[in-house]
């Protein structure tokens, strides 16, 4: 029968088509990058006669004589209408419509659902907006990009780690980052460190990079950015941060639209690092008199001789080639011929140490299809060399994905993933000023305020002999920095393989069931070295040489099982909804060795040292595992209701192997609803409302906590000593207190957002508002250690974030060859401690007790607690008898970290196939505790005091108590007591000792972020090199910034946190610059 | 369609049931409580509690000027509440928690002598504590497993007499004999496991602390009845089992590995760097100055006329024999010393900045930077730092030698917790209170003789002698303090200043007698005049300050006194 009727159709096709009159033919392209569209409906307008494109993207039609005109429409592109005339031959290129609120985008557990129906916030941030980066990191590549984020980084070195935060931090003490799920499968983003003492302590420079760093942006075909916990219930309690879905090339599973098609990339980026300017005028020493300090208040360089040694005087008998440092102190008797050291400037001393990095990606992308099914391959390969020598990344990236239809009901569908990232860099401990105060080397912690005078470049570093650090200290109290480039290093080599494998079984035309295996493993190697003979100036153990090494070996296996469903009830009425299993098991084990006392020089073997320990001079253990596990069952429906209304239920179950039986499982439901008014009543809409949609959501999530917080155990050191009669001493220690009663915590937050199309869409406007509250908080609670223990984990206190996000897009300018957008996207999150445990005052979430972020009831999180220096009633510093600050004995709010707001603002202009485009960010607001600031200033280099003069006297404003007899305070009297410059700018800052919010500056900042130039070669060209598209780039990154109302020739860029990837924040210790960077990309389609 | 959802509902529930969760809640890199070794942890206990000394003693002793206060001007800014958080660490983190598990584990085996010696460390934790800070908690310490997570302090009067109770019953347990005293404890790092030692020490310490109190008039009869309990009030003679003869001493005794870290003497670490001239941290230039020897006060500056201490040579050594600032070996620029502050002058010391010959410290309370110096400064010596002797002559030679890793016992130092003089010492202070100057003069020379003998002889014992041409006279040195002794007004002042001198490396008993005593007098003052008081307890920690909300800041602005100080004296 079926076959009887298709032969009838067939006829009347083929005799109406007698009845046409003309062909039209053409091909459609797609504007971006020229490609062959195939699958676009092409139709008559007006009629039901069309066809669509095939895999070349070429058409033909039979139409009738008389004019009429063409409508050529695919998803996610701009709808064409083109008026016939009397041409027979029809080419047209179709633009993208990325912000199309008809589109189709990826939400959690890989569902994929028409953007309009959605109840809550979501972005989809395509591979357009992602490639021609010039950041290697996938995270840094978000910045700006949508609402919501921040990203923060720990410095512009190459392969430094990067912080995500959405909506503010929940957690005062646990994870904070959002979860990254790269082609449904959740992966590790983690940062392993051997050198930096977990994620929470930052004192060795959290330097080792995040996981995120194995993605290859070059084979992202879509980031699906899930910030709301409505959105995310369905990933459980990892979702809880957010949820960054991420949809590689390979794994898409739009698969090739052509039969084969390729692309090669090739980009070149020059790096260059942000540093300081300097002032040139007075040199080392204190107080106007030259000297070899740390500090560079010295004499004012006019050529006079000092009664000095040359600063290399000590180092003379080695290095004759130098007839410079053969200068002595004159001797003040008369007749003198040798005149003394006469400082003088080295201008580029710092500069110098710095040398152009550059970043090179090659990738090549393969793919093909056929009516069984596709295959992808990429492979990628980049190069970055950072700004100091012995930093970079090198990275392969190998992916391969296809589909394949086994039979008609089951498809298989598979994407593996292997990255090898290999990584080094010289240590860059945090730094106050005065070397580092961990105990470990840095190159950056006394670079940056190298005295004017000292040639830093064109002197010496190391011992002609010995190899050891040579410098200007005779005391040895500072490493050269140039011997630790050379002579210290911590390296990563990862490889890891990660997959995702999926099996699709149709049982009917409404329902399949699918199961998704993923894995993703690595294995990560890790050494740290320093050789023996630095100087002091990093901790005494580590003189010697050192040398540590440890593989860290990560497995996570996730399964799911899901049977979805998708049922048109009626015309009006849709359901569908997904039923889920899902079991995720996290392996981490790690094998270390640490060894001291390093014997023949430069060789970096556990064998050449003279002892060997499974952990570090500090006493953390190299060697654990950790082993947890979490199941949980979801469940997910939508209904939607004559594409009006759309309502959304979710709710999950986990049982968390890291909590005791009875507390282990936690139920957390979400719901969501969309209401289109302009759907609902097309009356609504008019000329200036194309769209409206208002949604309302309610979403939950729990967290369980880290591994072994519940029973209690002992810490064995089995060599914590050798005594005075040569015994190895063992000891063992009550370590933690455990919590056998520790519980889930639960995370709620309401939603409420809307969405609009103004101006046949010229005008579009996104904007929500959420209130996320994490109650019974899983808090690592530092004890005072009078109770026993250190901390422990605990259930307490609530924290709240409340927030605006808003995204407006404007297209002044929208025709067949120009395009303008402008996009203004708006972040404000306001934290708040709601309650803490009982009895308790504050608690540590990063840092130190006296100096540090804290949780304290009614304060936004993260404030910095200090010393600061007291005020008189009327507001005026308190002045000491000696002319300076006062300094508080208790510790106070000194600063609070988190910006009034941020923002960016993108623009692309678009001429054809030209684009232009750029990225401004702003953050208002928030305070940073700043060395990169204060040390310039205090240790006197800054081009900021080129005006003062060293040896002036000045006075401190502020005012000194006046007491009677008794000790009674009876009145103020301003200060008079003059300093010196050095007395002003070093004494009484940070860096000489002073209060600590004397280091607290504004954060505001704005930042030229990116600006770029991309051209499109014509089709008429590409097609004689038997090509299909070739694009150039230019891109420029971090350009330009400006901290307002910090030292401005301090350059210190507040994007840098020194906390890493930890949840501190608000904090700066001189953990190395950042980096502008500028290239070119090349793109060949094929 | 049912159908379909029956199957899909049982594979369900086979999933969520087929998974084990129970698997990963013991920590397997760790230790678990019911594996706890008593002998492990009191190793722990011991090291810590000796580490714990060190850090008491460290912290007091910049405030009766044995090494310089070098952290700011100002006794408020140079005491950082955050660098006492090792302090607090130690005490309660490490020796007093470990205690509260280590006692109950071998009282349940029958091991007295892990016992009586837990108590007895815990004792002398609590009452350093106290001599230190005044309140700190005791009743609610140690107590967050049942939850108390801000413990209150106790009052210091309540924590001695808690203290005080260990001590008694350790002596108890001592006590006991045969079978009943249990196993022995083999791994003991003071005493070698000595039960009789123990006992003296249990004995000293007890009478340390009622000395205290009777500084308190309400208590000081019921003080005098205790003390009289140890020392015959008429003759001074000790009528306990004190620690009174060398093999007593209580001392801690490092090694001279490199690794683990912290072997050896940590005075060794931070004056004895790995490369020559790299020595870090000071010596007060008032203490170098009085140990060099008794000084002509008529005459402070002249070598010459100084009775020399035979101590001063184990105590120090002079990197430099004579400071002569157009010596190349080390910066010209290190040793700047301007002219004395006026009140220097006034005070009289005889010290400033540097002395002949060779001596270079820092005077009390120079906050200003570090120069260059680490050539040039005088380090800490054989004893107790286990560093080198120092043997070249006080004629004026320019330079010495350095001061670098290796040199002397590498490192094998003590701490001199309770030392036999300390008791000869003691004994004196109660004849000269008790209106017996001519007994207390008596104990005096005993006291020093001791101090210089048993120095000496740990000393030699780690293979460094003094030659013929450099050692000072102990009989004219005894001469020299009885002359001062007969010429004081106050005898307390000389036996103080003497107990003083004898206390390197002890800073907490000199500063415990210079609250009570007063003595030594005329300490040098800071170099900054300033309104601050003396600190007469530390600052809390940050640690305790910050996060326990039942705690509160000192104010450092005005006088904090520990319960038994009732010296109205205006200490410097």
């Amino acid at each position: 029968m079926k076959k009887f009727l298709l032969l009838c159709f067939s006829f009347v096709f083929v005799l109406t088509a007698w009845a046409q009159e003309r062909v039209i033919s053409g091909k459609v392209t797609a504007q971006e990058d020229a490609s062959a569209l195939p699958g676009v409906n092409v139709v008559l307008k007006g009629t039901t006669n069309g066809t669509v494109t095939d895999a070349d993207g070429n058409f033909k039609l039979n139409i009738p004589s008389a004019g009429g005109a063409l409508v050529f429409s695919f998803i996610g592109l701009q709808t064409n209408e083109v008026v016939i005339g009397d041409r027979s031959v029809i080419d047209v290129a179709l633009g993208l419509d990325i912000q199309q609120l008809t589109e189709v985008v990826v939400t959690a557990q890989g569902i994929t659902r028409d953007q309009k129906s959605l109840g809550y916030a979501q972005t989809t941030i395509t591979s357009t907006l992602l490639a021609n980066k010039p950041e290697t990191d996938v995270a840094r590549a978000l910045q700006g990009r949508t609402p919501g984020l921040q990203i923060l980084n720990s410095s512009g070195m190459a392969g430094s780690s990067s912080k995500i935060s959405i909506r503010g931090n929940s957690s005062i003490t646990g994870i904070n980052s959002p979860l990254w799920v790269v082609n449904g499968v959740p992966i590790s983003t983690d940062q392993n460190d051997i050198n930096g003492q977990g994620q929470n302590n930052f004192v060795d420079g959290n330097i080792a990079p995040s996981r995120f760093l194995d993605i290859d942006p070059n084979n992202i075909e879509s980031i699906s950015v899930l910030r709301g916990l409505s959105a995310t219930t369905l990933y459980g309690s990892q979702g809880r941060n957010g949820v960054i879905l991420v949809t590689t090339k390979t794994g898409s599973s739009k698969g090739s639209k052509n039969k084969f098609d390729g692309s090669l990339t090739q980009s070149y980026f020059t790096v260059k690092a942000v540093i300081p300017e300097f002032q040139n005028k007075w040199a080392n020493g204190f107080d106007g008199a030259y000297g070899e300090f740390y500090s560079n208040w010295g004499n004012v360089m006019d050529g006079t001789p000092q009664r000095f040694n040359h600063p290399y005087y000590e180092h003379r008998l080695m290095f004759p080639e130098f007839p410079e440092f053969q200068t002595a102190a004159a001797t003040l008797l008369p007749g003198q011929t040798i005149p003394g050291y006469i400082p003088t400037p080295a201008p580029n001393n710092v500069k110098d140490f710095f040398r152009t990095g550059s970043s090179a990606t090659t990738s090549l992308s393969l793919g093909a299809s056929s009516e069984y099914g596709s295959l992808n391959f990429s492979y990628s390969h980049l190069n970055e060399t950072g700004f100091v020598q012995h930093n970079g990344v090198k990275r392969d990236n190998i992916s391969l994905g296809g589909t394949a239809k086994l039979t008609n009901r089951l498809t298989l569908t598979n994407v593996f993933n292997f990255a090898r990232t290999d990584f080094q860099t010289p240590p860059t401990a945090a730094g106050d000023a005065s070397n580092t105060f961990g105990g470990g080397p840095s190159i950056f912690a006394n670079l940056f305020f190298t005295p004017r005078n000292i040639d830093l470049m064109n002197w010496p570093y190391e011992d002609k002999v010995t190899k050891g650090s040579v410098y200007y200290r005779n005391t040895k109290g500072i490493t050269n920095p140039r011997w630790i480039e050379q002579n210290a290093r911590q390296t990563s080599v990862t490889n890891r393989f990660f997959s995702s494998t999926n099996f699709n079984y149709k049982l009917a035309d409404w329902i399949n069931v699918s199961y998704r295996l993923g894995l993703d493993t690595y294995s990560d190697f890790q050494t740290y070295y320093n050789n023996k003979s630095g100087d002091a100036g990093f901790s005494a153990n580590l003189t010697p040489g050192a040398y540590r090494t440890a593989t860290g070996i990560s497995t996570i296996q996730d399964h799911s099982v899901l049977v979805n469903l998708n049922k048109d009830i009626s015309s009006d009425l849709n359901i569908s909804g997904v039923l889920g299993y899902n079991y995720r098991q996290n392996d981490f084990r790690q094998e270390g060795l640490e060894s001291l006392g390093q014997v023949v020089f430069g060789l970096q073997e556990h064998r050449n040292f003279t002892s060997t320990l499974p952990r570090t001079w500090r006493g953390d253990q190299l060697n654990y595992q950790t082993k947890s596990a979490i199941q949980g069952v979801f469940v997910d429906a939508n209904l939607g209701y004559k594409n009006m209304l759309y309502v959304g239920l979710a709710a999950r179950n986990d049982w968390a192997s890291v909590l005791e039986k009875d507390n282990r499982s936690q139920f957390y439901p979400s719901g969501s609803i969309a209401f289109l008014p302009t759907a609902a009543f097309p009356d609504f809409a008019s000329a200036v409302l194309d769209f409206l949609k208002i949604r309302a959501a309610y979403g939950s999530s729990a967290n369980f906590g880290s591994p072994y917080n519940t029973r209690p155990y002992l810490t064995l050191n089995t060599q914590t000593r050798v005594d005075g009669t040569g015994n190895v001493v063992s000891s063992a220690l009550p370590s933690l207190l455990a919590n056998p009663n520790l519980k889930p915590e639960l995370l709620t937050e309401a939603e409420f957002g809307i969405e609009a199309g103004m101006f046949d869409n010229k005008l579009k406007l996104n904007a929500s508002y959420y209130n996320r509250v994490a109650k019974d908080q899983i808090i690592q609670r530092t004890l005072d250690y009078s109770t026993g223990f250190s901390s422990t984990f605990i259930n307490a206190g609530s924290i709240s974030n409340k927030g605006i996000e808003l995204s407006v897009t404007v297209t002044p300018i929208k025709s067949n060859n120009w395009r303008w957008d402008i996009t203004g996207n708006y972040t404000k999150n306001v934290s708040k401690v709601e309650s803490l445990p009982d009895g308790s005052k504050s608690i540590l979430v990063a840092g130190f007790s006296d100096l540090g972020n804290f949780a304290i009831e009614g304060q936004p999180l993260n404030v910095i607690q200090g010393t600061y220096v007291p005020k008189a009633p009327d507001g005026q510093l308190l002045i000491n008898s000696t002319g300076s600050y006062e300094i508080s004995s208790d510790v106070a709010v000194i600063a609070d970290p988190n910006p009034k707001w941020f923002g960016s603002l993108l623009t692309n202009l678009s001429y054809k196939s030209i684009s232009f485009g750029m990225q401004w960010d702003y953050v208002s607001g928030g305070q940073i505790f700043s060395y990169s600031a204060a040390t310039m200033v205090g240790r006197g280099v800054s081009r900021d005091l080129q005006d003062f003069d060293p040896t002036l006297p000045l006075i401190l404003p502020g005012v000194i108590e006046q007491k009677d007899g008794s000790g009674n305070v009876t009145g103020y009297t301003p200060n008079t007591i003059p300093l010196t410059t050095a007395g002003v700018f070093f004494n009484n800052t940070i860096v000489g000792g002073s209060a600590d919010d004397r280091g607290v500056y504004d954060a505001s900042r704005i930042r030229f972020r990116e600006v770029s130039l991309s051209y499109t070669l014509p089709q008429a060209w590409v097609s004689k090199l038997k090509l299909t598209g070739i694009n150039i780039s230019a891109v420029g990154n971090n350009l330009w910034f400006s901290a307002i109302n910090a030292p401005k020739y301090a350059r210190a860029d507040f994007d840098r946190t020194a906390s890493g990837s930890g949840n501190g924040a608000g904090f700066d210790y001189l953990g190395g610059p950042s980096a502008r960077r500028y290239g070119v990309n090349v793109k060949i389609n094929f | 369609m049912k159908n379909i959802f029956k199957k899909i509902g049982i594979f369900f529930l086979l999933l969520v049931t087929a998974c084990d969760l129970d698997g990963d809640l013991e920590n397997p890199n760790q230790v678990s409580v019911t594996g706890a070794d008593v002998d492990l942890i009191m190793n722990n206990i011991q090291l810590n509690f000796a580490d714990f000394f060190h850090s008491a003693a460290g912290s007091v002793d910049q405030l009766v000027r044995m090494q310089a206060m070098t952290g700011g001007y100002r006794y408020q800014t140079a005491f950082n509440p955050s660098s006492l958080n090792n302090l607090w660490d130690l005490a309660y983190r490490n020796v007093l928690i470990s205690n509260q598990i280590m006692q109950p584990l071998a009282a349940a085996k029958g091991l007295t002598t892990h016992v009586a010696v837990g108590k007895i460390l815990e004792a002398y934790t609590y009452l350093t504590l106290v001599d230190l800070f005044g309140d700190v908690p005791q009743a609610e310490a140690l107590q967050a497993a049942s939850g108390n997570f801000n413990p209150a302090a106790t009052t210091g009067s309540n924590v001695y007499a808690y203290a005080i109770q260990l001590l008694t019953d350790a002596r108890t347990e001592l006590a006991k004999t045969g079978s009943d005293a249990g196993g022995a404890l083999g791994r003991d790092i003071f005493y070698g496991g000595s039960r009789a030692n123990w006992t003296a020490l249990a004995n000293s310490l007890e009478l340390k602390a009622w000395i205290n109190i009777s500084m308190i008039p309400s208590r000081a009869a019921e003080a005098n009845a205790k003390i009289a309990g140890f020392v015959n009030l008429s003759t001074g003679a000790a009528v306990a089992n004190l620690v009174d003869t060398e093999a007593e001493n209580f001392r801690y005794k490092y090694g001279t590995a490199t690794v683990p870290a912290g072997s050896r003497h940590p005075w060794y670490e931070q004056y004895y760097g790995i490369s020559p001239g790299t020595a870090g941290g000071y010596l007060n230039n008032y203490y170098l100055h009085e140990v060099f020897g008794k000084w002509d006060p008529a005459d402070p500056v002249n070598v010459d006329k100084v009775v020399q201490d035979p101590r001063w040579r184990y105590y120090f050594y002079r990197q430099v024999g004579s400071i002569d600032v157009n010596e190349s070996k080390f910066d010209p620029n290190a040793i700047f010393c301007g002219a004395p502050p006026p009140h220097y002058t006034a005070w009289g010391g005889g010290v400033f900045c540097v002395f002949e010959p060779g001596f270079f410290g820092r005077d009390h309370g120079d906050g200003s930077g570090t120069p260059p110096d680490g050539a040039a400064m005088t380090c800490a010596g054989a004893y107790p730092a286990g560093g080198k002797i120092d043997l070249n002559p006080i004629t004026n030679l320019k330079f010495n030698s350095s001061a670098k890793r290796g040199d002397g016992t590498n490192g094998a130092g003590i701490q001199p917790i309770f030392m036999s003089w300390f008791t000869d010492f003691t004994r004196a202070e109660l004849m000269a209170r008790a209106g017996q100057p001519a007994i207390a003069k008596t104990i005096l020379a005993t006291a020093i003789g001791n101090s210089i003998t048993q120095i000496k002889n740990i000393v030699t014992a780690g293979g460094q002698t003094l030659t013929v041409g450099v050692t000072a006279s102990t009989t004219n040195y005894q001469a020299a303090v009885a002359t001062l002794y007969d010429a004081a007004s106050i005898k307390m002042d000389v036996i103080g200043k003497e107990y003083w001198i004898s206390l390197f490396g002890n800073g907490i008993e000199a500063y415990n007698m210079y609250r009570r005593t007063s003595a030594p007098r005329n300490l040098q003052p800071t170099v900054q005049i300033s309104s601050d008081p003396y600190f007469r307890s530390m600052v809390y920690p940050a640690i305790f300050a910050n996060l326990n909300s039942s705690a509160v800041q000192k104010n450092a602005l005005v006088s904090n006194k520990v319960f038994w100080d009732n010296n109205p004296d205006n200490l410097n």
